[in-house]
């Protein structure tokens, strides 16, 4: 028998308050602000978050979101958080018309400030749901940097690996019971992703979903799955991962990324019930999330509540 | 059409009055009506209109002090989109992507009142150029609820973009430049591209079409851009160092090129003698009489200031190259 339940892929697009207080201050992810400018923002990032927590408990979703309303993208938050990056000029993000700021690995990567913690620790506070934290996945950090610094690569994935290991650890402790790792790079086919992920996973209880989009999860899928607790799957953009499911035995945890976060379509609800009654029939999961595919930041907010509407529509048939 | 050596012009955006800015937020906030923004603009059209003509270009417009931006300007005229609220592009910047919700159809006139208000109030020996944004470009910063392929989606706007050409070439304009900043970002739908364009052009009898590109990798999509049918491709160099020069030369230009000589995204002014060098860079592709004078892309992000000085020392330079003979 499998659990059906709900979430979203985190990532929420700011709301207007904001991004204009942010803007006022011209820029967020940079190296040096004053105190009282820190403490002001917080505020606006903690109503903020207040907002859209509570759209995912409204939804009555099954897993809640921080939001990482701090974040400007997936590499930027953290990499201004870990000693070794600097932050570089705009780079367009995979196939998307979206853009990052490429971090420079200039020295000896460590873990320097706290980050993600206490913005766990907040969620926690405000959800009745079970908070769905966020990390970047150790070969999208390595793949959208620029490394200067490292002469093997494989020394600077171990380096991400013990940082994230570190976060892992210390999410743990809050009672954080699942991590979704968002590694849309791993579909390259690096070498070396059974031992990352499989030491990553080695040292908690708590459960790691890889979540994958971008690219086709085919080449990876067996090698992940040897491994890892929970994988997820781009299931709008990527016809080849429906066959995984198809012919694939299936991890623990499987996300299904149903909902589309790159069109302001928005699904019809007796469709996609019908998509994982369809999945239901040949999966042998513990578990299934439906989701939305990637990040909520390619919605404009409007939309991407009614995306989760319906995400928590479709739950309640199952 | 024009008969002097190196015709310099724009690419289309210069910076806008702050005071224009505040109209048009006052507008939004219903503390200003449309109307009074409406003369806000054309003060603003008039007075770029002047200071391009006292930079001494030979082709230029208003600055484009109507539009705000270039993919929003045309959705927000075209029945069948939406704005459901701004999506973020990088960190904290958002744009107002527009979704196409309905089959498109035919919209007004969206530039012939700009084109006619720009004719009247330039001199009449300089001629108007009209930038419009193209089919790929608007339908890959769309969201499309409604097609089933893209490629569909780009030759329903190429129709309506061409309909919108056909009335400014009636209205009497003669210089026409689709933007495409889009086409290098996929060098594998350079053919879509191409195919979209041709229909964006097709019955169109305007002395010149520009295809104006930037960002790109353009080495990918060269020299299948050269079957495009269209005159001249306004491109950016200076920015990336004439970095895709070389990969130019392994074929022969066919068309004109609008060399992209002045940097927009620095606003330290480049002297004559740089621009002078780099418009040299462009001999090695095109022979004089194929070659236009242009910034990289639109000024609009530059301060006002700049923006006048490399106009200035831009037509300078090409003055001075005319001069000289080459």
């Amino acid at each position: 028998m499998t659990d059906v339940k709900t979430n979203v892929s985190g990532f929420f697009p700011r709301p207007p308050y904001l991004r204009e207080k942010l803007k006022s201050i011209g820029g967020l992810q940079k190296e040096s602000m004053k105190e009282e400018t820190k403490k002001e923002i917080i505020d606006y990032v903690n109503r903020a978050r207040n907002e859209v927590i509570k759209l995912q408990n409204k939804a009555n979703l099954d897993y809640c979101s921080e939001g990482q309303l701090l974040w400007d993208d997936l590499l930027a938050y953290p990499a201004t958080k870990i000693n070794g990056f600097k932050m570089n000029g705009l780079i367009r993000y995979y196939n998307t018309n979206r853009f990052y700021r490429t971090p420079i690995i200039k020295n000896k990567l460590k873990l320097d400030n706290d980050f993600i913690i206490e913005d766990t620790k907040k969620a926690q506070n405000i959800s009745n749901l079970p908070i769905t934290t966020l990390l970047p996945g150790p070969f999208t950090l390595l793949d959208l940097s620029e490394n200067k610094y490292y002469d093997k690569s494989y020394d600077a994935i171990n380096d991400i690996k013990k940082i994230l290991i570190n976060k892992i650890t210390s999410l743990e402790d809050l009672g954080i019971e699942t991590i979704q790792i968002d590694d849309p790079s791993i579909t390259k086919n690096f070498d070396g992703i059974k031992r990352v992920h499989r030491d990553l996973k080695d040292k908690t209880d708590l459960t790691l979903i890889i979540n994958t989009y971008f690219g086709d999860a085919t080449p990876i899928f067996d090698e992940l799955n040897d491994i890892v607790d929970g994988i997820g799957l781009d299931l709008v953009n990527f016809e080849s991962n429906w066959e995984i499911l198809k012919n694939k035995k299936t991890p623990r945890v499987l996300k299904l990324g149903l909902f589309d976060s790159k069109n302001t379509r928005v699904e019809r609800k007796k469709k996609v019930v019908r998509e994982v009654e369809n999945i239901l029939e040949f999966i042998d999961s513990e578990e299934i999330i439906i989701s939305t595919n990637l990040n909520l930041d390619f919605l404009p907010w409007p939309v991407m509540e009614k995306k989760i509407e319906t995400i928590g529509l479709v739950g309640e048939e199952f | 059409m024009i008969d002097t050596l190196f015709p310099t012009t724009v690419i289309g955006s210069y910076p806008k009055p702050k005071w224009l800015n505040r109209v048009r937020e006052l507008n939004k906030e219903d503390k200003f009506s449309d109307k009074k923004l409406k003369e806000a603009e054309d003060d603003a059209a008039k007075i770029i209109i002047n200071e391009q003509e006292r930079a001494g270009l030979d082709v230029f417009n208003d600055g484009e002090m109507r539009r705000e931006e270039m993919v929003e300007f045309f959705a927000d005229k075209i029945p069948g989109y939406r704005f459901y609220g701004p999506v973020r592009v990088w960190g904290n910047n958002y744009f107002n992507k527009p979704s196409v919700v309905e089959e498109l159809r035919a919209p007004d006139p969206m530039l012939v009142d700009e084109f006619e208000f720009n004719r009247k109030f330039a001199s009449k020996d300089k001629i108007i150029k009209v930038p419009i944004t193209g089919p790929y470009t608007i339908a890959e910063w769309s969201f499309n609820e409604v097609y089933d392929t893209k490629k569909e989606l780009i030759f329903r706007l190429a129709e309506i973009i061409n309909e919108e050409i056909k009335r400014l070439e009636d209205a009497g304009a003669r210089c026409i430049q689709i933007d495409e900043p889009a086409l290098s970002t996929r060098p594998e739908e350079v053919e879509l591209v191409g195919n979209a364009i041709d229909e964006t052009v097709e019955g169109v009898n305007v002395d010149k079409t520009i295809l104006h590109a930037c960002y790109g990798k353009f080495s990918e999509i060269y020299p299948e851009i050269l079957d495009f049918d269209v005159d001249q491709f306004a491109l950016e160099f200076a920015n990336n160092n004439f970095k895709y020069i070389d990969a130019l030369k392994e074929y022969e230009f066919t068309k004109e090129l609008g060399l992209g000589c002045v940097d927009v995204h620095k606003s330290s002014v480049e002297s004559v003698k740089t621009i002078k060098e780099n418009i040299r860079r462009g001999l090695e592709v095109v022979n004089p009489e194929s070659l236009w004078i242009n910034p990289d892309c639109g000024l609009k992000l530059l301060p006002k200031s700049s923006s006048f000085k490399k106009l200035k020392n831009m037509v300078k330079a090409a003055q001075e190259l005319r001069e000289e003979n080459i």
